[in-house]
């Protein structure tokens, strides 16, 4: 992830990774060195230029399981009712943002 | 959504005044929730799953713990998110009832009794028990969460229920225990009239 | 999962009945049930037997186990960040091991102290210890050949 931040492209290990553009959702290693778990501090790379708990890499990775919810309802092929969310070790925290996070009640 | 299945993570990253703590979401989910949460987890630690079941407001939730393992499952746990899904999310499959559970200190040797849900074909039903775990509350001891050993004890029949002692090595320590009924359930074959069992068994654990 | 506390057991008059034991492991009856592994389509296997009081190492203890295997190979058997590597003869005879505390060397080189506060055990046919810092490795064991081993008898013994 540091090659891919640092645009180090001629390095042997360098990989794409999933770009956020100019925000860093990332967790660890994050970008900023702050511990994304506790963060809401503002950095050049947050939503948020004051402190913000929309600042956190949780969020951001939470808006994006959202959205992917919210894409699948527009396919015609999905059942928008019928919907279940799975997810491991960071993903299990997504599971629990995103279940948690949802406005429709079952 | 219509049911979740969080794996290893979402019930232990807990900081006061955060509003990115599990806590927070926890207490606003109401949709059928199976927890997988390994025993040995040290991401996902199973005394807070403890807390994490008091704080949803979901009817329908449960739990497969895997005995001894951290931060992987095997087949037989992880079998739980599809049965869970079948259920809420397709309509196919009854899970079997939280059995009821009873623990007795009266006989200087603790006994658990079990009433298991036997609407599905119960292979064994196993208590496994330890006396490494933390007190909630106190700060997580990373290697400890993750070596604990938990003893196993098999219950024997008794009338309609199953009773096992569960022998302890000290009194200063705190006894946690945990209930794990592995099953075969039977699926329709899709032959009209066939019936086969389902290669896979699956394991739950109940938390009270 | 639920607790009681020691307060409790103890206001309730329970007694401490589960005496600390020599014999480790006999492999009889659900005893994988008390070993795990992430692979169950292979044999090797790990415990935390050895964390639990109840199987501590007693003071100069020697850790002993009888092992089968019907061909020639080379058991790994690992505590921690150590491992011992085993050679098996092969054949239809139990073969008999015994290890100390220094048969277990970690990546560096260096012996297991001692069996104080160990907390996993394992038994497999080969594994690569890595130094995290320095990126050092040290292979132990090879490809396992023939039927997986037969064990027996995993106990303490203070001879």
């Amino acid at each position: 992830m540091k090659r891919f931040w640092a645009g180090e492209t001629d390095a042997p290990d360098y990989k794409l990774t999933t770009d956020w553009g100019a925000l860093d959702a990332y967790h660890a290693p994050t970008r900023t060195g702050l511990n994304s778990f506790g963060n809401t501090k503002p950095t050049e790379w947050t939503l948020d230029p004051v402190e913000s708990p929309r600042n956190n890499q949780w969020f951001i990775c939470t808006i994006g399981a959202r959205r992917a919810l919210t894409f699948l309802e527009r396919q015609p092929e999905v059942n928008a009712e019928l919907l279940g969310v799975y997810g491991h070790s960071m993903g299990g925290k997504l599971t629990v943002l995103t279940a948690g996070s949802d406005l429709i009640p079952v | 959504m219509r049911a979740a299945a969080p794996s290893c993570g979402g019930i232990s990253d807990r900081q006061e005044d955060n509003l990115l703590s599990d806590d927070v979401y926890l207490k606003k989910i109401s949709c059928p929730i199976m927890f997988l949460s390994p025993a040995n987890d040290f991401h996902g630690r199973i005394n807070d799953l403890q807390t994490a079941v008091t704080e949803i407001k979901s009817k329908a939730w449960r739990a497969t713990c895997s005995a001894h393992h951290n931060h992987q499952d095997t087949a037989v746990y992880e079998v739980a998110t599809q049965i869970w899904f079948d259920q809420y999310l397709k309509g196919t499959f009854v899970c079997p009832q939280t059995p009821q559970t009873e623990l007795s200190l009266s006989n200087g040797i603790p006994v658990f009794t079990v009433r298991p849900d036997s609407s599905k074909n119960i292979r064994s039903v196993d208590i496994y028990y330890t006396q490494q775990g933390q007190v909630d509350g106190l700060k997580d001891n990373r290697e400890n969460t993750k070596a604990r050993f938990w003893h196993r004890a098999t219950p024997g029949e008794s009338g309609q229920a199953l009773v096992a002692e569960l022998p302890i090595h000290s009194l200063d320590k705190p006894l946690w225990f945990m209930p794990t009924s592995s099953m075969r359930w039977m699926n329709q074959s899709p032959v009209p009239g066939i019936i086969t069992e389902r290669i896979q068994p699956i394991s739950l654990t109940s938390l009270r | 999962m639920a607790m009681v506390m020691p307060e409790e057991l103890q206001a309730a008059g329970v007694k401490a009945t589960l005496k600390p034991s020599s014999i480790i492991e006999t492999f009889e009856g659900d005893w994988e049930k008390d070993w795990f592994t992430y692979r169950p389509q292979e044999w090797p296997l790990k415990t935390h037997k050895l964390y639990d009081p109840v199987w501590a190492a007693p003071a100069g203890a020697k850790l002993m186990l009888d092992v089968r295997s019907a061909a020639s190979n080379k058991l790994v058997i690992g505590i921690d960040q150590y491992a011992a590597e085993v050679e098996l003869s092969g054949g239809s005879e139990w073969q008999k091991i015994t290890l100390s505390p220094a048969d277990f060397i970690d990546v560096a080189g260096e012996g297991l102290p001692s069996w104080n506060g160990v907390m996993e055990l394992r038994f497999g046919d080969k594994e690569t210890l890595k130094d995290k810092q320095n990126g050092q490795k040290l292979d132990f064991g090879g490809i396992w050949q023939g039927a997986p081993p037969e064990f027996r008898d995993l106990r303490w013994s203070v001879e």
